[in-house]
């Protein structure tokens, strides 16, 4: 059940231009977590930034209680947050949301990540290839400064195909022009994707148009994590008679599959 | 060993064991903060606002952090009174804790209706009449900002039921006092103040509005100030308890609005950022009646020194 502590941060370390790396230990709740959940982090103690961020699980260790969070300075929050150093102690509170869920088969698994949308999806790869199945990862990024935690990718991933926008490492362009490719060559049990809202629609849509089992893992702003305050609403499609047009991306999702959302409203 | 002090306060008949609520729309229907507190301990969970059929609520982004507060334009999303009471409503009844409904809705005939629902129901302790929000088209804050509606809806909730009524005031009007007034008159046995501050946030980047919406409703403690002057104000003019609500973050800003003439606080935003906020602050306000030396809470309780 979800909790709230207060973590001893273990590192914080930078690995990207503004994307940094956070290992804290939490024995009791390393053992709990799935991947694709999220924790909503306080990064002060003041009023300014005032709410939590909601940061998703990079990795989790259940032996030796770690978990790890890959986090991209974005503003003030995350700012400070990435300055707190080892030792000192972070509040958590979590873990939070549903995870993804692996869909049983006898073929390989599709990882497509863009930008700092590739946190979540190492802890996948490390669920995958400890279930003995064979992975296929795309990661997408701007640039070659922008492309981190890359060995810790082929750690896990069979085969893995970086793509930057600007072609200063890996292949040029989007993540997405390969997956046809995937797509038409494998057999694929599902595709599991995080990143930018038009590379999971594109993801979704080659997904579903190929009739492959794919789980996007959604971001919204939040407010309570919890299902409280309702701010973090995704349209996705229910029966008429529903009482509900919306669902909760903290505690509905984060993770959704392909073609329960809505994609094309703006 | 020393008697602790009474925290017991009667809300024009909605009577706790202390004077801690949640502040509607911030709390859910209370299982979603199950996990970090125990519901038992709140003076009385006032759940998520309700109206007679499902409201879909705003488009995202339907919140938007700004210095030391939020906004936020949900746009009263909510599952519909026969929802709530099919399936939110039997949970809360597990517990030994007064429950409010927060109600809403287009017309005072609206108003009326759902109140007479809720009069039938086993375990409502009191109804909180929504007519402040300020991020609905129609109704909210319309019936909230002047005089005549605000009695009408007030009146009209008053003739179906017997439960405890307290009138949720906004803070967007010329006077609250007089708004205060108007539906002490009207019938209603509390008031609760003070709803979110009408407030806007631009991306100077992209030049768009933060919320979809454009605007919204600030809370969290840049409002506190704001609030706790309102109470004061209204405390001085009407005779029915006051819930006063507004950027309370610890015991210590609870008890600001105790002696501001606040029979009662509720919380809300402080529960996204600390779950178990709530707590903290009976506690608080506890330690705070011992160290003071004082037996019962209404030693507190409007007792601004001028």
């Amino acid at each position: 059940m979800s909790q709230q502590m207060q973590a001893r941060i273990l590192f914080n370390e930078q690995v990207g231009p503004d994307v940094f790396r956070m290992v804290v230990e939490a024995p009791e709740i390393a053992k709990e977590v799935k991947s694709g959940q999220f924790f909503h982090v306080r990064c002060g103690a003041e009023y300014d930034p005032l709410l939590r961020r909601p940061i998703s699980i990079h990795q989790y260790r259940s032996k030796t209680g770690e978990l790890f969070f890959l986090y991209q300075v974005k503003g003030k929050g995350t700012a400070l947050l990435s300055q707190m150093r080892p030792g000192e102690y972070v509040d958590l509170m979590g873990p939070l949301g549903n995870g993804f869920s692996l869909k049983k088969g006898n073929g390989l698994y599709v990882l497509v990540g863009g930008g700092i949308g590739i946190a979540p999806l190492l802890s996948v790869a490390q669920d995958i290839k400890k279930q003995g199945f064979e992975i296929v990862t795309l990661l997408g990024a701007q640039s070659r400064s922008h492309v981190y935690v890359e060995d810790d990718f082929r750690l896990y991933s069979d085969q893995i195909f970086i793509w930057t926008v600007d072609g200063s490492s890996g292949l040029k362009g989007l993540v997405t022009h390969m997956l046809p490719e995937v797509i038409r060559t494998c057999n694929i049990n599902q595709i599991l994707t995080c990143g930018p809202h038009g590379m999971l629609k594109e993801v979704a849509q080659q997904a579903m148009a190929a009739n492959i089992p794919c789980q996007v893992s959604l971001e919204e702003k939040m407010g309570c994590g919890v299902g409280a305050c309702l701010s973090c609403a995704c349209s996705i499609k229910v029966p008429e008679d529903s009482a509900f047009t919306y669902k909760k991306v903290c505690v509905d999702g984060p993770v959704f599959e392909a073609e329960e959302v809505i994609w094309d409203e703006e | 060993m020393k008697n602790k002090p009474s925290l017991a306060v009667n809300i024009g008949g909605l009577k706790m064991n202390n004077p801690v609520m949640t502040a509607s729309g911030t709390f859910g229907f209370g299982k979603e903060y199950a996990p970090y507190l125990d519901l038992n301990r709140l003076g009385a969970i006032v759940v998520k606002g309700t109206t007679l059929k499902p409201k879909a609520g705003n488009k995202v982004p339907r919140i938007a952090e700004t210095p030391a507060g939020m906004l936020n334009a949900v746009g009263l999303e909510n599952p519909g009174v026969d929802y709530f009471l099919a399936h939110e409503m039997p949970f809360l009844k597990q517990h030994d804790v007064p429950v409010v409904v927060n109600i809403a809705g287009n017309s005072a005939a609206d108003y009326a209706e759902l109140a007479a629902r809720l009069d039938r129901e086993e375990g409502i302790a009191a109804l909180e009449v929504n007519i402040s929000c300020p991020n609905v088209k129609q109704g909210g804050i319309a019936f909230g900002t002047q005089c005549s509606m605000a009695q009408d809806v007030i009146g009209a909730v008053r003739k179906v039921t017997q439960l405890p009524l307290i009138a949720k005031l906004s803070p967007n009007v010329t006077s609250i006092v007089e708004i205060a007034k108007s539906v002490e008159e009207a019938g209603a046995d509390a008031v609760s103040l003070i709803n979110t501050l009408l407030g806007m946030s631009i991306d100077a980047k992209t030049r768009k509005p933060r919320l979809a919406n454009i605007v919204g409703g600030l809370s969290g403690p840049a409002v506190k100030p704001v609030a706790l002057r309102m109470v004061w104000q209204v405390a001085g003019a009407i005779d029915i308890p006051i819930i006063g609500m507004g950027g309370i973050m610890t015991a210590e800003d609870a008890v600001e609005f105790l002696i501001a003439g606040a029979s009662a606080v509720a919380v809300g935003t402080a529960n996204f950022v600390n779950p178990h906020a709530t707590m903290d602050i009976v506690n608080g306000i506890e330690q705070y009646l011992e160290e003071e030396g004082m037996k019962d809470i209404h030693e507190l309780i409007g007792s601004l020194q001028i």
